[in-house]
């Protein structure tokens, strides 16, 4: 399955006859993806849909390297990630990799720049000016006026832009959201989902979002509906 | 990487959790603390109060009983010495000075002591720090501490702890002392008393002063019937005097005991005493760390979430081991160093009463031992982390996003 034109720039991704299984005690294995190809200019957008259980959040850990696949390829542009080690996956995901999950998942106790500077810290003591500056200015860009008040304090609609900024702070070349708008009202999704397709286009990013929400499906430059762990249809 | 701002933001999400935590600890380090540091004082404050007395003399008994009465003024009745003792001790070659200790009389809970005036300056080593030593039967040397001027007159009551309002049948009417002395503080129950000569307290008592031909003379020799005494105080020359005159009084109806000896086997007790309480302050430290480590493993339950979503973020294995164990390391610190501070305080305490009770003076403060103690503890808690933070890794972060 092709998506735009064949992946060349940072942020491409081909995917090949990728499996994943889970013990399933008796019945031997139980299959959760089955996914013969996908091929993904770097910089598009790519939306996966399908009902609950169909596979969409398996697919993003898999493409994310959170969720080592049983079998297949995973060619982030070039690199192999199904092939690498836990340790050097961790290593990948931090440096191209940002994610936006469905309940946010910000850091309670702390304010929203800590949580946004949160990835930071992973390989450093100091945060560097260079990226507190960068961090401030997200913040703004997500439209949240107080970098400094605590996380807890914040609407929901809120705590996502936070947590949409977070994803961006290391400048991914990869942007990954899981249900980014489930949990929200209407027009709160419908603003977050603007923000998330905007500012992954500003940045050059590219962008994989699962969902059911269609407004925000709409707005990518493609779509695969899943079932059953396989692809169903490309769009 | 610096996990430091998550810990302390987790800190303080939990925070009552995480106090009660921390004064849990913080009070078995405290009685191990406290049970070290008063052990340390009360051998170095009892072996400081029994260093002048070499050796003492007394009727067959317990020694212990000898000691306490002797060196540490305990109230204690003791039968009387044969009059020949006293007289028969003050002319042993090997003996520098001797001073009978007669007790029983007091002055607003001082106990008043009658002794030999050498014994008032140690044998010249212990000069008096204000006036001077006692030359007459009414002079009256007074100890470090007690609450009476140079020049002030003391009126002896019959008895120890007596209080002169209680009515004056114990008082001792037309007998007076003056404070011409203040002793050099001792450290010991020896600050509180009252040292008079010997011979006005057998006067007061109506036995005379142990000087038929000049009954206004104080110190030896005294008459071979001078009255008897509960106790000698004998310091030697020499070692060898030392077990000479101790085996010679050893026999004929009298004991000679050195107090360091009757010390080191009460030391000895008391050290018994000390490891089991020290045991038991350890094995209640490591129920603690113990129970400390389950609220890890507890927390790092609850918290599986977070540490999904970190490492979905990226975290590698090290930051989430340093965010759990930072987080005990940062419980343990605070409670090694709260334990350090109710311990001195428990130390103290204890001191304020040694001294009030014993006239003991503890030192109520905390040595390198104490020290080694707290560090010891929150360093076996450090150590006992860091499994159930490497286990904080080992879980699938799918698995722990699907829960989150």
């Amino acid at each position: 399955m092709l998506l735009d034109a064949p992946a060349a720039v940072v942020g491409a991704l081909v995917a090949s006859g990728v499996r994943l299984e889970y013990p399933n005690g008796a019945a031997g294995k139980l299959r959760a993806l089955d996914v013969a190809r996908i091929e993904l200019r770097g910089g598009s957008s790519l939306g996966l849909s399908g009902p609950s259980g169909s596979g969409k959040t398996s697919l993003l850990h898999v493409l994310a390297g959170i969720a080592a696949p049983s079998a297949g390829r995973v060619m982030w542009d070039g690199v192999d990630i199904a092939a690498l080690g836990e340790g050097a996956r961790d290593v990948w995901r931090r440096t191209r990799v940002g994610f936006v999950f469905q309940d946010f998942h910000l850091v309670d106790g702390m304010s929203v720049l800590q949580n946004v500077l949160l990835p930071c810290r992973f390989d450093s003591i100091r945060i560097e000016p260079g990226r507190l500056a960068h961090a401030r200015q997200l913040v703004s860009a997500v439209g949240l006026p107080d970098p400094d008040r605590r996380v807890e304090r914040l609407s929901r609609g809120e705590r996502q832009r936070a947590a949409i900024a977070r994803a961006l702070v290391r400048e991914p070349r990869i942007l990954l959201a899981d249900e980014p708008t489930a949990s929200l009202d209407a027009a709160t999704a419908e603003a977050i989902a603007t923000l998330l397709t905007g500012l992954s286009r500003a940045s050059g990013a590219t962008l994989v979002v699962a969902s059911h929400d269609e407004r925000l499906l709409s707005r990518l430059d493609a779509r695969l509906r899943l079932a059953g762990g396989r692809i169903e249809e490309a769009g | 990487m610096n996990p430091l701002p998550l810990v302390w933001a987790d800190l303080r999400a939990r925070g009552a959790g995480i106090l009660a935590l921390v004064l849990l600890v913080a009070f078995a380090v405290a009685m191990g603390v406290a049970v070290s540091a008063t052990e340390r004082g009360l051998r170095r404050a009892s072996a400081d109060a029994a260093r002048p007395f070499d050796l003492l003399v007394g009727m067959p008994g317990s020694p212990t009983q000898l000691v306490l009465a002797g060196v540490y003024l305990q109230p204690t009745a003791l039968p009387l010495l044969p009059p020949e003792t006293l007289p028969g001790l003050s002319r042993e070659k090997g003996a520098a000075w001797v001073s009978p200790l007669g007790f029983g009389d007091s002055w607003r809970g001082s106990p008043i002591v009658g002794v030999a005036p050498e014994l008032a300056i140690d044998g010249g080593r212990r000069p008096v720090a204000e006036g001077r030593n006692f030359e007459k039967l009414d002079e009256a040397v007074v100890g470090a501490r007690v609450k009476a001027a140079l020049g002030d007159t003391i009126e002896p009551s019959h008895g120890i702890g007596q209080d002169d309002d209680d009515g004056d049948a114990h008082v001792h009417h037309g007998t007076h002392y003056t404070v011409v002395g203040r002793m050099a503080p001792t450290g010991g129950p020896w600050d509180r008393a009252i040292l008079v000569p010997i011979e006005s307290v057998w006067a007061i008592h109506g036995f005379g002063t142990g000087h038929a031909a000049e009954p206004e003379r104080i110190g030896a020799p005294w008459d071979a019937d001078a009255p008897g005494v509960p106790a000698v105080a004998v310091n030697v020359r020499d070692v060898a005097s030392a077990y000479v005159i101790r085996s010679k009084y050893r026999t004929g109806g009298t004991t000679a005991v050195f107090p360091a000896e009757v010390l080191a086997g009460l030391f000895a007790t008391l050290g018994d005493v000390g490891a089991v309480l020290r045991v038991f302050a350890i094995a209640a430290q490591a129920l603690v760390v113990a129970s400390v480590l389950m609220v890890v493993l507890v927390a790092i339950a609850a918290r599986r979430n977070l540490i999904a979503i970190l490492r979905a973020l990226g975290a590698p294995r090290i930051f989430v081991f340093l965010l759990v164990w930072s987080e005990v390391a940062a419980i343990l610190v605070a409670a090694g160093a709260v334990g350090l501070a109710l311990g001195l305080c428990l130390a103290q305490g204890v001191a304020a009463w040694a001294d009030r009770s014993l006239g003991l003076a503890l030192p109520g403060t905390l040595g390198s031992d104490e020290f080694l103690l707290a560090l010891a503890s929150a360093g076996a808690g450090l150590v006992a982390a860091v499994l159930p933070a490497a286990s904080a890794y080992r879980r699938s972060v799918a698995e722990g996003l699907r829960s989150a």
